[in-house]
């Protein structure tokens, strides 16, 4: 039962990280490790400068 | 394996002095002779087991090629085509990255020294596997291998396992690989550091006239697809609302909550369906949402425009991540669907129209080159150079990776279009002919699609109008005569498929329906980054005259280009809806071709830096599949434009319909009226040009790599075009699962402090 449930959570996580949720805590991380002291983004900020980022640098789909 | 090699400047395997570790970290790599060891170390299961894998294959092989009895189950497709690619990657590719790529881990990926915790990330691998696939991926490998089938469906298969095997697995990886030794160059820019300035030139025309073709023949899918299809209009057009609300949902509700919002998004979309099969049964929703495929058409036109210039995060970024959530999971149940239902098959392996020049009634032609045109996406689809140069090496972590990424990666693509296939020829042949034959031969009627399939004579195809009535009802549909183009195709396969698996005949237009969102959710999202992209290569190539196109902030500049895009694509796609021939079947070719080409340039970049590298005895890894990439496409081109037959020269048929209108002719073929044969000339003139347009760049930048590498083998090696060598500080593994050394240093780092544990360079 228990191997069910890590498996399950594991395969949310993994079907998170390719959706991208992680990318807030993945900046967090390499903020911490890059810029210590500085302040980081705040969330809300963080994620509208990702979508914004897009606009400006289109990333192609493919066919 | 270096020794052999004429060098004449440090290459990866010299580096050992140059790149210096810090000596308070923990390896950031397998030592090369441990690694080593533990490869060539062949312990009796290792060998049963691949022993096991060779015997699999090789009886699922001679189950499709030789036995080939009056039925040949579904099975048998999945445990050839895995079976090889297994031992394709194991072997092949580890190959290619002996003798060519030679990753070395010491360096720093763009994504580790680069790394600003936003588009360089270095990111991991099974993660970046599925960002990759999901990005690579879409409608292209469903749509290829269902128009394919008219000849059977043994040249189809065999071409996409063995070409993605040799051609499209290591195109993909090679950019890869090669775009992140030049910190994530575009494939543009790397055609032009290794082409100079005509090769380059010409590969990114290419590339921008290439991209247009593309977005307007899976726009033509699409309208083809949702054509008198008062169902499948609603539901489709239901995407957009539902796409502007997740939008909106991520960015004041709930930012970054991506995958709660597809979810939210994915059962909107499943009562978007259920309602869809409601409303067309209402008198309004029908006399509403049956629209002609010119109207859809326009629609889709003027939505790409809108899509284009709309912020991001509003319809474009929430469209993607359902598409995304939509590929993973309908690939898993297409995969388990097979493997559950095991679907007998009846399709011959080699079709009547396997071996007639003149092909058949869905893709006109002989077999070579026109097989392998049909089907790119899946085989070798240079879309794909894209992705891998430019956005994938950002988010790469170590070198050694990009062969599970890029060769990996790809492999599963071919795997999409094995399914797609299958699903395919799972249907019966007779309707197979009465969906795919344009209306110009079937008048658009149950009766004449009987009678001209009938006519076929095809060998144990009987096909009833009771059939086509029927499966028109079960699917929800007026009509399924000459529901061209491939997608409803694959979604009849697949409802078939999914209906004995769950839910029965009372599910099957459920299926159709859904195969054909998520069809349509593909490719409208391809046709919106299409755009996108296609309008920054334009800005950034105006922006050489008229400097100000490039400020990306200048929103008049942004719309002039978007609407040229539009524009350009638009035209082809009308073009495509009112041409007499039947539009797709004419012009998919041209897909395939455009598609191939853009393979071509990418594969010609490659064959240049590996001459440059010095590597001339493996040289063949790269010329092989580009030379046969050039044999086809440029064959396809030369017939296209040469051949005297009319349903396979454009020109040739330009001219029959230009006598016939100057012999006043009131109809002549498939066009009804004297606008139609002037259409016809029209469009054939188009069609001719692009096709001498591509072949003439391609030849170009082909000509020019050939150029380069004979230069290079004269001189023992080329310019290095590499950035500088940056020594890494991270560790991580390389393939699926982590070997026995693998873990044994990634306990070392985890035993390592946090704060010291991914201390990059800072970048203040």
């Amino acid at each position: 039962m228990n191997a069910i449930v890590s498996g399950l959570s594991a395969a949310g996580r993994y079907l998170k990280a390719v959706m991208g949720d992680n990318a807030y805590e993945v900046y967090l991380a390499h903020h911490a490790a890059s810029h210590p002291g500085t302040p980081a983004l705040p969330e809300r900020v963080f994620w509208r400068e990702r979508d914004d980022g897009q606009d400006r640098n289109p990333q192609g789909r493919c066919c | 394996m270096s020794d052999d090699v004429k060098r004449t400047r440090p290459e990866a395997g010299d580096t050992a002095a140059v790149i210096e570790q810090d000596p308070a970290l923990p390896p950031v790599t397998v030592p090369e002779a441990e690694r080593e060891a533990e490869e060539r170390h062949w312990t009796p299961l290792k060998i049963a087991i691949w022993a096991a894998i060779a015997l699999l294959g090789g009886v699922a092989w001679v189950m499709l090629a030789v036995v080939r009895g009056e039925t040949v189950n579904a099975i048998w497709f999945v445990f050839a085509a895995v079976c090889t690619y297994l031992i394709a990657y194991r072997f092949y590719s580890k190959f290619i990255e002996r003798a060519i790529t030679r990753p070395d881990d010491r360096r720093a990926t763009p994504a580790e020294y680069n790394a600003n915790g936003k588009d360089y990330v270095p990111t991991d691998r099974r993660v970046l596997f599925g960002h990759h696939f999901a990005a690579i991926a879409g409608a292209g490998p469903l749509v290829g291998p269902v128009l394919a089938a008219q000849m059977g469906y043994l040249p189809g298969t065999l071409w996409i396992i063995v070409g993605v095997i040799l051609a499209g697995a290591v195109q993909d990886y090679l950019v890869l690989f090669f775009s992140t030794r030049r910190g994530g160059r575009s494939l543009g820019q790397m055609a032009r550091d290794q082409l100079g300035r005509v090769g380059g030139t010409a590969a990114i025309i290419a590339t921008l006239v290439i991209m247009v073709i593309i977005v307007a023949i899976l726009a033509l899918v699409v309208v083809n697809a949702l054509g008198e299809s008062p169902w499948g209009v609603f539901s489709v057009s239901m995407t957009i609302p539902i796409a502007l609300f997740m939008g909106v949902y991520l960015r004041y509700f709930r930012p970054g909550k991506i995958t709660e919002v597809s979810i939210i998004g994915f059962v909107l979309l499943m009562a978007a369906i259920v309602g869809g099969g409601a409303v067309a049964a209402t008198e309004w929703g029908a006399a509403a949402f049956t629209l002609d495929r010119t109207t859809i058409a326009w629609g889709i036109i003027i939505y790409g425009f809108i899509a284009a210039i709309l912020p991001v995060w509003l319809l474009l970024a929430p469209r993607d991540y359902l598409s995304t959530f939509m590929k993973i999971g309908t690939i898993f149940m297409l995969a388990a669907a097979i493997i559950f239902v095991r679907p007998e098959i009846t399709v011959p392996a080699f079709s009547e129209f396997a071996g007639d020049p003149a092909g058949g009634p869905v893709v006109a032609g002989s077999l070579f080159p026109f097989l392998f045109v049909t089907i790119a996406c899946g085989a070798l689809s240079g879309f794909h150079a894209l992705i891998a140069s430019g956005t994938t090496p950002k988010l790469l972590e170590k070198e050694r990776q990009a062969r599970f990424i890029g060769y990996g990666g790809m492999l599963m693509e071919s795997f999409v279009a094995i399914m797609a296939l299958v699903a395919a020829i799972s249907i019966d042949r007779g309707l197979y002919f009465a969906m795919n034959v344009s209306a110009a031969n079937t008048l658009g009627t149950v009766e004449g699609a009987v009678a001209f399939v009938n006519s076929l004579g095809l060998t144990g195809v009987n096909l009833t109008p009771e059939l086509l009535t029927q499966t028109a009802q079960n699917v929800g549909e007026e009509s399924i005569v000459s529901r061209t183009g491939g997608a409803p195709t694959l979604a009849l396969g697949l409802a078939h498929i999914m209906q004995s698996f769950i839910g029965g005949t009372a599910m099957m237009s459920f299926w159709y329906h859904f195969a054909i969102m998520f069809e349509a959710l593909f490719i409208l999202t391809a046709v919106d980054a299409g755009t996108r992209v296609a309008r920054f290569m334009l800005q950034d190539t105006l922006g050489n005259i008229v400097p100000r196109f490039r400020d990306a902030s200048w929103t008049l500049g942004a719309w002039i280009c978007t609407a040229i895009m539009v524009a350009a694509w638009g035209a082809i796609l009308i073009m495509g809806v009112t041409d007499p021939l039947g539009g797709i079947n004419t012009l998919f070719p041209l897909f395939g071709i455009a598609n191939q080409l853009l393979a071509a340039i990418a594969l010609a970049v490659c064959l240049a830096i590996v001459a440059d590298r010095g590597y001339f005895r493996y040289l063949w890894v790269v010329a092989l599949p580009l030379a046969f990439a050039t044999v086809v496409t440029v064959t396809a081109s030369l017939y296209k434009i040469f051949s005297p037959v009319p349903a396979v020269g454009y020109w040739a048929q330009n001219a029959a319909f230009r006598e016939a209108l100057a012999a006043g002719d009131e109809s002549f073929g498939t066009a009804p009226t004297r606008a139609a044969m002037e259409a016809v000339v029209r469009n054939t003139v188009v069609q001719g040009s692009l096709s001498i347009l591509f072949v003439t760049l391609t030849v170009i930048v082909i000509g020019v790599a050939i150029f380069r590498t004979i230069r290079a083998f004269q001189n023992g090696g080329g310019v290095n075009t590499e950035d500088p060598v940056v020594p890494s500080r991270i560790f991580a593994g390389s393939g699926l699962v982590a070997t026995k050394a693998e873990k044994r240093i990634q306990k070392e780092w985890d035993a390592l402090p946090v704060e010291r544990r991914r201390a990059k360079a800072r970048h203040e």
